[in-house]
């Protein structure tokens, strides 16, 4: 399977040895070469299945998946929260074996395993929250059928905790197999109620079950088209739910695919795939799945280690950066909330959300105190994302900015550029002059040394962009006395652009295709669980042109990923 | 599947007339009634550190601190007369070391040096095309990995001192091509699952683990219904496969706790593990959960990093903080090639140095402490030490082992070989070959790595 790392658009030789093609995202692979498909403005061109292995040509291509997308440790939290009707996740997550990183996102189900490791961690935890669970007569009653009294009957329990653990209802092969495990209850606890006992058997059982940790998709096979095989309703409401709120399906998802709302005509199943998924984005969970994209892409869980010399930098105070993390999140959710809010607001809008101790890094007078508060801010200096303290702080040295990081996260993390990699064991040569940071970084990195191919035009205009501000984030307009000079110009789109501030250059991302399609990129990888593959571009573009030309809402974005055929499909094998 | 293997080896580890451990805090956990006989059982445990050693040829004019005078013999007294080199702090294992200058790394990294490194020191293997940079992965399983599936039929037990936030976690140890080991950093966790998979004692554990096989009994026939799907792909079916292989019905074993002072002390980090003064307190309970791990039964192998790829700890000496460990190992403030000079950071290079061999060293005796009547597992098996890179300069030359430990009587000790350059695959075969794994004919490893490379063992290490 070949990953997206063929560029949507190709900027084209750079310089003799650095060149930047730009991708779907996380797409490590230098260059290879070739330019493809920048689909049109289709308003739902489909397409039939693809392997994977080639862009579709003016259509939506249904990529060949895993039938075992393994839950991620969030989606497993959330997951036996929402089964066993806990208060919150039981947390046990924070001890299980790592996952490997299998892209941009820790829920790409189908690369994720189940190691010696990670066995025991299931087996440990689904024997903690099975003796949890029937040891809560409150929790152990919302586990009983609707309308059961007195002791529970074994395969009305099973039948009805299965269709929710496995999300489907099971076999009669597998009801009789727990019913089987729930008879001998008594045997393998000891003493006690033999009806509790079997239902905690069944618990421990189910949560250790492939059905319950892998979201298993076979699909009608019976009715291929084109190589394209529908979901069963009870596939289609996992993928729905764990796409957009990273959990099981809940009662009314359920219920639709009992209903068969959610297999048959393609034309209804996606205005019922429209209606839950609307209706989720605007749910608690759906709402944390945002927060988890966001944090993961813009890698804010980093922020917490920021570290700063609070003799030189005296803005920094311990814990600030999980101020700067809360005020992320805070400017992403408000955006996306938005009715409007699009992918450009995410970079351009001048607000932001501030405690006493940010308030400090922004130079803001007024009142403030531990509570955040929206506030608005000097447009002259202020723009988006990428002129917040969070990116900013984390992008530097505990005394010194970090241009070159700063410039390497806009190109990678924004534009989805393909840097290539470095030149081998390139020696450290200390600074030799320059009294700004820009003029020194300029003399060891820039055009006319070895690396100025990449650095020189590509790395270093993005990162000098934010030369204004400091290791911490707070606005300056000198630099070792010097003024300073964060004017640039890029290749954006293949056009040389030209700014003279953060502001413009974050501006002229904001109306960059390739930008809106990095970004787009980003949300089809979370919302699929999958990295994108090259058979996406025509999607990934279509969804992209709207988001730019249109400025489409981020939530209409998602709406509509979610909503075509390779989301709706899989493909046959 | 069961793991009969390592608790029959346990067994006839401590089978006989009684064991004397060293080490008080194994005491508790030892079977008193234990007797030994039967063949002597591999251990090995592999350590590693990041951003390469202070040593020539390196940066500049920096003098030779690491290595020894003189190859040869090693003695107590020659590696401590070596005061000025990084490894005197050896020098009380001196007979039981091998310390092996002229390794070499064979293939080049993917555009990030710690990452290329870190992927071939255990494996030999080519790094990968995708994903590359700092996300890069080797090309095939490292030897920690081969021997514990060898000698336990499960993966190697894979600790992690240090933050997991890092450019570059985990990018060491390998099950195979591209599939990455992901190690517990959080030591309390570690033990807590050892202790929680026996599953409590006398009846209670019985009960336990009638239980669990029921269940397992339930999850592997699901696993193979799933398996009979003549559609899988390869990768599904590999996927699948895996799991049903980790399903394992662990036997009624004799495990209890480690000390209260020692528990105590894990648990004082948790949570806390990834903060750079808890560093070397992590490492260093890190190595009681090795031995632990490895004395109960419960483990055959152990692996260790110490520190993330670009490991950035601050370390402090002589009270003391230090610039980033990484910094230093560029000699500039910075982790690229752009930063101010930091004045005196070859010294504070070969500092690190010191303090990782002194920890190397605290690792040799914990398992040197470990008796048994066929002796300790320091002679039963082997721990080996190495950097991740030549250098701070991403040297794939001159990569430094260090090994201590007889194996069995497999491996000559108390030596400095000076070699001429030898791919670290033959390194390898000889470090698989010593923990007594055997190629399908009965003969040594010696075609581990990539299948590129030649064959062969060094035989300088062979007793």
């Amino acid at each position: 399977m070949k990953h997206a790392n063929v560029s949507l658009l190709v900027l084209g030789w750079l310089g003799s040895a650095c060149t930047g093609s730009v991708g779907l995202g996380d797409s490590p692979e230098a260059d290879d070469g070739g330019s493809t498909g920048q689909g049109g403005t289709g308003s739902g061109a489909r397409g039939g299945a693809s392997s994977g292995g080639a862009p579709s040509d003016g259509a939506d291509a249904v990529v060949a998946t895993s039938k075992f997308a393994r839950l991620s440790h969030k989606q497993w939290e959330n997951t036996t929260r929402d089964l066993l009707g806990l208060p919150k996740a039981p947390g046990l997550t924070s001890t299980f074996t790592g996952d490997a990183s299998h892209g941009r996102f820790d829920n790409a189900g189908g690369a994720l395993q189940v190691t010696d490791g990670l066995f025991n961690d299931y087996q440990i935890a689904s024997e903690a929250l099975a003796a949890k669970v029937s040891s809560d007569a409150t929790l152990l009653a919302k586990l009983k059928p609707s309308g059961a009294t007195g002791a529970v009957q074994p395969k009305p329990f099973i039948e009805a905790f299965g269709r929710r653990a496995f999300r489907r209802p099971l076999t009669t092969e597998e009801v009789d197999r727990y019913a089987a495990l729930f008879a001998k209850g008594s045997a393998l606890y000891g003493a006690g109620d033999a009806s509790v006992l079997g239902m905690r058997a069944v618990i421990e059982a189910m949560l250790q079950s492939p059905h319950f940790l892998y979201r298993i998709e076979v699909g009608q096979t019976n009715k291929v088209v084109d190589g394209k095989v529908p979901l069963t309703g009870w596939e289609m409401a996992s993928r729905i739910s764990y796409g957009l709120a990273n959990t099981m399906p809940d009662s009314e998802l359920l219920a639709a695919a009992a209903d068969g709302k959610l297999q048959g005509n393609v034309a209804d199943v996606r205005a019922e795939v429209r209606r839950h998924a609307t209706r989720l984005l605007s749910s608690t969970g759906g709402k944390d799945a945002i927060n988890d994209f966001y944090t993961q892409l813009l890698r804010l869980y980093t922020y917490d280690g920021i570290d700063k010399d609070a003799a030189k930098v005296p803005e920094f105070v311990a814990g600030i950066g999980a101020d700067m993390r809360q005020e992320t999140l805070r400017f992403t959710s408000e955006i996306v909330s938005q009715a409007t809010g699009s992918q450009a607001d995410l970079l351009t809008a001048p607000f932001t959300f501030v405690n006493q101790r940010l308030a400090k890094v922004y130079g803001l007078s007024g009142t403030f105190t531990d509570e955040f508060k929206k506030v608005d801010l000097d447009a002259k200096q202020r723009s988006g994302l990428l002129t917040q303290p969070g990116f900013l702080a984390s992008n530097a040295h505990r005394t010194e900015i970090d241009s070159i990081h700063r410039g390497v996260f806009v190109h990678v993390n924004v534009m989805c550029t393909n840097l290539p990699p470095p030149a081998k064991n390139v020696p450290p040569v200390p600074p030799t002059g320059g009294k700004t940071n820009r003029e020194r970084v300029t003399a060891h990195t820039g055009p006319g040394t070895c690396g100025g191919p990449c650095h020189g035009t590509l790395i270093n205009p993005a990162g000098f962009a934010f030369e204004k501000f400091d290791a911490i984030g707070k606005y300056r307009t000198l630099d070792n006395g010097a003024a300073i000079d964060d004017s640039g110009s890029l290749e954006i789109d293949g056009v040389e652009r030209s700014w003279k501030s953060s502001v413009e250059f974050v501006a002229l991302l904001a109306k960059s295709q390739s930008v809106h399609q990095c970004l787009t990129g980003a949300w089809l990888e979370y919302l699929f669980g999958r990295r994108p593959e090259e058979a996406d571009a025509f999607l990934v573009n279509r969804v992209a042109n709207a988001s730019l030309s249109q400025s489409q809402a981020i939530k209409e974005s998602m709406l509509e990923l979610v909503t075509s055929e390779a989301f709706m499909f899989r493909a046959a094998l | 599947m069961t793991i009969k293997n390592s608790v029959l080896d346990r067994r006839r580890f401590l089978r006989g007339t009684g064991v004397a451990l060293g080490l008080p805090l194994l005491e508790s956990f030892m079977p008193k009634t234990a007797r030994a006989a039967g063949p002597a059982p591999g251990y090995a445990v592999f350590l590693v550190d990041m951003n390469g050693v202070q040593q020539q040829p390196g940066f500049g004019n920096e003098p030779e601190r690491f290595w020894p005078t003189k190859a040869g013999a090693l003695t107590t007294a020659s590696m401590m007369a070596d005061s000025g080199r990084a490894v005197s702090e050896l020098a009380a294992y001196a007979d039981y070391l091998n310390i092996i200058r002229g390794v070499s790394m064979a293939f080049d990294g993917n555009g990030c040096g710690h990452s290329g490194g870190g992927n071939q020191l255990l494996t030999a293997a080519k790094v990968s095309a995708d994903p590359a940079k700092n996300k890069s992965l080797a090309m095939g399983p490292s030897a920690d990995y081969r021997i514990s599936q060898a000698l336990a039929g499960k993966e190697p037990f894979a600790l992690y001192a240090g933050p997991k936030y890092g450019y570059i976690n985990d990018h060491i140890s390998f099950r195979g091509t591209k599939d990455l080991i992901i190690a517990e950093a959080n030591p309390w966790t570690a033990y807590s699952k050892i202790v929680s998979m026996t599953g409590g004692a006398g009846a209670a554990q019985e009960l336990v683990l009638n239980r669990r096989r029921s269940v397992n009994d339930l999850v592997r026939g699901e696993l193979n219904v799933l398996l009979g799907d003549k559609t899988l792909s390869s990768a599904d079916r590999q996927r699948i496969s895996m799991h049903l292989a980790s399903v394992r019905d662990i036997e009624q074993q004799m495990v209890k706790e480690l000390p209260a002072a020692t528990v105590a002390d894990l648990k004082s980090v948790d949570g806390q593990q990834g903060t750079d003064g808890n560093r070397l307190k992590v490492l260093a309970l890190e190595f009681d959960l090795a031995v632990f791990a490895l004395a109960s039964g419960q483990h055959r192998v152990v692996f260790i990093q110490n520190g993330d790829g670009t490991d950035g700890i601050g370390y402090t000496v002589n009270g003391v903080k230090l610039p980033s460990y990484h910094h230093i190992s560029h000699r500039i403030n910075g982790d690229g090639t752009e930063g101010t000079p930091i004045d005196g950071a070859d010294l504070m290079h070969h500092q690190i140095d010191r303090i990782h061999l002194r920890h190397f060293g605290m690792l040799i005796g914990k398992m040197g402490a470990v008796k048994t009547p066929m002796g300790s597992l320091l002679d039963l098996g082997f721990a080996a030490w190495a950097n991740q890179l030549g250098d701070g300069y991403h040297q794939y030359k001159n990569v430094p082992y260090i090994i201590a430990g007889r194996a069995g009587g497999y491996l000559k000790t108390g030596q400095f070989l000076d070699l001429p350059k030898v791919m670290n695959n033959k390194l390898l075969n000889t470090l698989i070959t010593a923990a007594g794994v055997r190629s399908s004919a009965g003969g040594p490893i010696d075609d581990f790595g990539d299948p590129s490379l030649p064959k062969g063992l060094i035989p300088g290490l062979v007793a």
